[in-house]
């Protein structure tokens, strides 16, 4: 019998089984999506978009008016994400603490598990000779309008844009193996140490006893179960909440499938006389540190996207579009993403999918008013010919829906990372955010899933 | 309009759905200039890089959208194609229907035409090439290619 299940294998997963499996524990993981060699990415967007992604590209909420992104395959989120690696400020972690009680939300409680998660992710800064023409007009914006930002790190070995290669096709999985996904850095570490690792083995239903779980898979049309002494949930919001939710723990846990919360992002585009090449060398090397729009709820990032993604984020149609994406290589690019407050709510159709009702409050629409109003001031001080607002919103870092904290009324699991009534099952994914902390969250992934492993081990 | 592609055949589409998606294709990305039209550029022949991707309630759905669509005249089709891309003034569950169809129609429309590809038939440029968009994929053997050329 395995020890550990864990369902997931994006950045959550990765450090569960690593963590557990070298301390010791039989661990077997699970992930609905495929497997890929770095030399297979799809690296074309067209094929990238409908074979990494869940839904064939995208979900959508209930209304239709936000694609939410999440990555299907071993690695996760962390095949297809940038990578950005964010210890939490201050702010974050206050809240996060006034939310759910939980004294280890701060600097000194969370820093022994940032440690151990920066110490098995080699990490780059993105250095001023890295940064491509993109990323220099965004400084020059932000420093005329005194707005303060900052290099990027990113969890990255060797990007090779010194020599050429240009990171945008990364967005489709990394071919050097540079992008320090889970499937090069903590999944290989823990298949060392014995990990089994199940791809396109999808989880239908988890039966959960006091002295262990059942496991209900489908693999290539078979059904299949699965025992093990405990559960680790790493799916994702959408994922782990999706799971509970078929398996009935709605019921028990009030809580469940609440609190949904994400960074929406909106692009933005500056057409500029002279070529810009957004799209070539190091996709994303700068972003806003400023305290003003730290309170106001959004970050400014220099961001671009390959065609398909910039066509279809501008609503554009017909001749319209086709004469704007001839400006393609004279775009400057500008992502506002805003801390949205967790209003939203994921639930089952009678038909038994996911949905996700996650509306824009009227808070979150002022933050957007407010990100869009410091995009204009960073593109104005750089006289483009146009400035296109993209009013197509993405949701990234989907987040709650199984939150932490102390009521097992507000909240599903314990600040062990355990369900409530359920000590056989456990997540510590991004599932349990009890609010969105306006940072990129992965390192915080990395850092509560190392708390809730070492914590399993100890005990 | 123009034909589909001798080549375009789908495991997941039938001719019908394939000339209803390529009517669609044309409300989205018509000829202009350089431009080639959708159907003209016959990326309809590469679809299944997304169906076999798509889940199956949605599949279910587009197909009988595309079913209904090419059996009704080619107006019918603008028409619907132009609402949906005003979703926004649609109330409740109507605009909520008209942003799914839309999103729908402009994914498979936008990715198909930017895709890089095209018929085996069409010789003139693709619309990546008509923006000049090129990228280099260096390799750690040190091979370099451009994962978008033809």
């Amino acid at each position: 019998m395995y020890d550990f299940i864990i369902i997931g294998s994006g950045t959550s997963g990765g450090m569960a089984a690593y963590t557990l499996q070298s301390g010791g524990a039989k661990c077997l993981m699970l992930e609905a999506g495929k497997r890929f060699r770095r030399e297979d990415f799809p690296i074309r967007e067209a094929a990238y978009t409908p074979q990494l992604f869940w839904g064939g590209g995208a979900d959508f909420t209930t209304a239709a008016d936000m694609a939410i992104l999440r990555g299907k395959c071993v690695g996760g989120g962390s095949i297809v994400n940038q990578a950005l690696m964010d210890r939490f400020d201050d702010v974050a972690l206050d809240d996060w603490r006034a939310d759910t009680g939980i004294e280890f939300f701060s600097r000194d409680g969370m820093a022994p598990h940032y440690d151990a998660a920066e110490a098995n992710i080699i990490m780059q800064t993105i250095p001023p000779e890295w940064r491509n023409r993109n990323q220099e007009l965004f400084i020059k914006g932000m420093d005329a309008n005194g707005f303060h930002w900052h290099p990027l790190r990113r969890a990255q070995s060797d990007c090779g844009t010194t020599v050429g290669n240009d990171c945008l096709i990364c967005l489709g999985g990394c071919h050097r193996g540079s992008k320090r996904s889970t499937m090069e850095s903590f999944i290989p570490k823990a298949e060392e140490h014995g990990l089994e690792v199940r791809a396109e083995t999808h989880v239908t239903q988890i039966e959960a006893r006091p002295d262990g779980v059942t496991v209900h898979t489908r693999c290539n049309g078979r059904a299949d179960k699965i025992e093990a002494r405990r559960v680790v949930l790493a799916a994702g919001a959408l994922g782990t909440t999706e799971l509970l939710l078929k398996s009935g723990f709605k019921e028990r846990y009030p809580a469940l499938g609440t609190k949904f919360a994400m960074h929406p992002q909106f692009m933005n585009y500056a057409v500029f006389d002279e070529p810009v090449n957004a799209h070539r060398g190091a996709l994303q090397g700068v972003a806003s540190e400023d305290p003003h729009m730290r309170r106001e709820g959004f970050k400014l990032e220099n961001v671009f996207a390959p065609p398909i993604a910039v066509a279809t984020v501008t609503q554009k149609t017909g001749r319209d579009l086709q004469e704007f994406m001839k400006n393609y290589s004279h775009l400057g690019c500008i992502e506002v993403a805003i801390r949205d407050e967790n209003a939203g709510e994921m639930f089952l159709s009678n038909s038994g999918r996911l949905q996700i009702n996650k509306p824009l409050t009227d808070q979150d629409r002022d933050r957007k008013r407010k990100g869009f109003e410091a995009i204009r001031k960073v593109f104005d001080v750089l006289k483009p010919r146009e400035i296109v607002y993209g009013p197509m919103g993405f949701g990234l870092h989907s987040m709650g829906g199984c939150c932490v904290g102390q009521d097992p009324k507000t909240s599903v699991v314990n600040p062990e990372f355990a369900l409530h009534h359920h000590p056989a099952v456990h997540c510590a994914d991004i599932s349990t955010f009890p609010n969105a902390p306006g940072i990129n969250p992965a390192l915080t992934v990395y850092a509560i899933t190392h708390r809730m492993a070492t914590g399993l081990l100890n005990n | 309009m123009a034909p589909l592609p001798r080549n375009a055949k789908s495991d997941y589409l039938d001719t019908a759905h394939l000339r209803a998606l390529n009517r669609v294709g044309d409300c989205f990305l018509p000829r202009n200039g350089e431009h080639p039209s959708f159907s003209e550029l016959g990326c309809i022949q590469h679809v299944d890089l997304f169906m076999p991707h798509v889940p199956e309630e949605d599949l279910k759905d587009l197909k009988m959208l595309l079913g209904i669509l090419a059996s009704l005249p080619g107006f019918v089709t603008t028409f619907i194609v132009w609402a949906s891309q005003n979703g926004q003034a649609w109330p409740g569950a109507l605009g909520t229907l008209m942003r799914k169809l839309d999103y729908g129609f402009r994914s498979v429309s936008l990715a198909l035409y930017y895709s890089g590809l095209a018929s085996d038939e069409y010789t003139g440029k693709t619309p990546l090439e008509i923006i000049g968009f090129e990228v280099s994929a260096v390799h750690c053997d040190g091979r370099v290619e451009n994962p978008y050329a033809r």
